[in-house]
């Protein structure tokens, strides 16, 4: 039960990292970007290649957020502003076709194999707790996710965070005020791409690494950022602990019902809170 | 409103050749493969009515796909239903099921509703080959699906039932162009547009777009139960996450909106994926290129743009 649990919230965490981002994008840019998942993607092969390389796993761990973080400003700057004024689900529809491609150049640099990373030496063992074995690379996760979590709470508390929120609130009126809109911009997508990159390389060690991880991430994304509501950040969590809870318990006493389960909680919320579970529905007279 | 590029006259011209091909070259690969892209056809220009006419944008269209498919299929396969009636509750079954989506339309809009429909689709998926494995035979499908047989004569050869499906396209096809055309196509177009500027005007917009999704369910019913008669099989992939990428891609490159869109978009598609594939086996980042570059540059899709070369060249600058 409590093995269940830590699960979770491993898995909890991890999506928390990668959602976060698609929503602090999605809030300012209004625009949902599929490559999101493909960035994760792009961040665990990038990891396999550098241990394959260096051996280092802690190499590829900054490695990969670069990577990461440059290829996310790439396609803002390439793909999505010059078609900032169309209509969006056009938006919406070519970052599709961004991931499709972006699956096959992933296919087309390292092949169809699942490829695996090992978990590093220092986590390789399993800890007990409470009587019940757990393994050290998950806590390790847990602990990177806490401190993430610390990171976005002392980031909103900075101008930094401010700026952020404002321009998230009323871009035109932040801008008026002088601050460069673009830049706060490309700044969070870089943040943004570089986590999520950054999760791709943590998740390394747990999860089969193919082509199609990029999308499968980017749903289970879309369901939290939908059920923590866009650009809020404590919904993010909340749903993808949520999300995490539905995943683990599922898989260890349901396993058929794993899928059911998780697209329901999306399915319920949008019949209950449409807007999120922060959400208050504005009253129409 | 998008309208044929040409006349009438150049639409009958293009189905009698479309039709006349296969009969004359009697190869069956390209057989096989015209009857594809047909039926594709159907399932694009069904898509189309509740994608670009009433701007809709689902990506759990397969579950409407792969319902008929299955229903077809196992009430074939298993209870030995005649034809026709195995075919009108497949369509029937997934028309049903697409006002299902018409109800989440009422709750989510845009991304939210296109989340949703692939939820649905993603369910399905998931109870189609864990729970209902008893009747649909799991992740290993339906084989023995039945071809069509009318008046007693059953369509085995690829010819026969190349026939069949190219008079129900033109019947589709003629439906469709009616519908376009009607006053309930026209409210669609409006509801695309400004939904709430229609409510003021006394017409209630979820009764239309539940009419558009149930006829948009059902072609695709039908579109998926023949398929699964041509392959003689019907699996989960027909229910699956890329049947409505493509589905969504067909439509998008040949022009949503439109009524040759839906053709032009499944024959680029499928012709690029048979010749590509010969050479490499990334085609399917290339059809992302593709589609990438006609959101970018041609954003009303194929279509749209070759009529505006079409005028141009008729009328002169």
């Amino acid at each position: 039960m409590l093995g269940t649990l830590l699960l979770a919230v491993s898995i909890g965490v991890l999506l928390f990292l990668i959602a976060t981002g698609l929503t602090l994008i999605l809030g300012l840019l209004g625009i949902v970007n599929f490559a999101h998942g493909s960035i994760y993607m792009v961040g665990a092969y990038v990891g396999v290649q550098m241990i394959m390389w260096t051996g280092n796993f802690w190499l590829a761990l900054v490695v990969a957020p670069l990577v990461g973080g440059v290829l996310g400003v790439l396609i803002e700057l390439v793909c999505l502003r010059p078609i900032y004024d169309r209509p969006h689900h056009f938006q919406f529809l070519m970052t599709l076709g961004l991931l499709w491609i972006l699956e096959e150049a992933v296919r087309l640099a390292w092949g169809l194999d699942f490829r695996r990373m090992d978990v590093p030496a220092q986590f390789a063992h399993t800890v007990d707790l409470g009587g019940v074995t757990f393994s050290a690379y998950r806590l390790f996760v847990i602990g990177v996710g806490f401190a993430a979590i610390m990171m976005f709470w002392l980031l909103d508390h900075t101008a930094f965070g401010l700026l952020v929120r404002a321009c998230q609130l009323n871009s035109a009126m932040a801008s008026s005020l002088g601050i460069n809109v673009n830049r706060v911009r490309t700044a969070v997508v870089a943040g943004g791409s570089a986590l999520a990159a950054f999760a791709g390389v943590i998740s390394g060690p747990l999860v089969p690494i193919e082509p199609t991880m990029g999308f499968r991430i980017i749903i289970d994304c879309f369901i939290v950022v939908v059920v923590g509501g866009i650009g809020d950040i404590r919904g993010a969590l909340l749903a993808a602990l949520l999300i995490g809870l539905t995943r683990a318990f599922g898989q260890q006493y349901v396993p058929d019902w794993v899928s059911i389960a998780t697209y329901s909680v999306l399915l319920i919320t949008l019949i209950v809170k449409p807007g999120g579970i922060f959400s208050f529905r504005v009253r129409q007279s | 409103m998008r309208h044929l590029i040409g006349s009438r006259t150049t639409a009958i011209v293009l189905a009698l050749i479309f039709a006349a091909v296969p009969i004359v070259l009697n190869d069956k690969t390209v057989t096989y493969f015209l009857t594809l892209v047909l039926l594709w056809s159907i399932f694009c220009l069904s898509f189309d009515l509740s994608f670009g006419i009433g701007g809709m944008m689902s990506f759990g269209h397969a579950a409407l796909f792969g319902t008929g498919a299955y229903v077809y299929a196992v009430l074939g396969v298993d209870y030995g239903w005649p034809f026709w009636p195995r075919l009108a509750l497949a369509m029937v079954v997934a028309g049903v099921l697409a006002t299902s989506f018409a109800a989440i339309s009422a709750r989510a809009s845009r991304l939210y509703f296109g989340l949703a429909t692939l939820a649905v689709a993603e369910v399905l998926f998931a109870l189609v080959t864990t729970q209902l494995r008893p009747i649909t035979g799991g992740a290993d499908g339906v084989i023995g699906v039945p071809r069509p047989s009318l008046f007693g004569y059953t369509l085995t050869s690829e010819r026969s039932f190349y026939c069949f499906v190219v008079v129900l396209t033109a019947v589709v096809f003629a439906l469709m162009w009616r519908i376009h055309r009607s006053q309930f196509g026209l409210t669609l177009a409006a509801i695309r547009q400004n939904e709430n500027r229609v409510a003021q005007m006394g017409v209630n917009p979820m009764r239309i777009k539940m009419m558009a999704l149930a006829i948009s369910g059902a072609g695709s019913g039908l579109a998926g139960a023949l398929v699964s008669s041509q392959m003689s099989y019907a699996g989960p992939q027909m229910l699956g996450w890329s049947t409505s990428g493509d589905v969504l891609m067909m439509t998008v490159v040949g022009g949503a909106g439109t009524l040759l869109g839906p053709f032009v978009g499944v024959l680029i598609v499928e012709l690029l994926k048979a010749v590509l594939s010969a050479y490499t086996i990334h085609w399917y980042g290339i059809l992302g290129i593709l589609f990438v570059l006609v959101t970018v540059y041609l954003p009303g899709g194929v279509v749209p743009f070759l009529a505006r070369g079409l005028k141009y060249f008729r009328k002169g600058p």
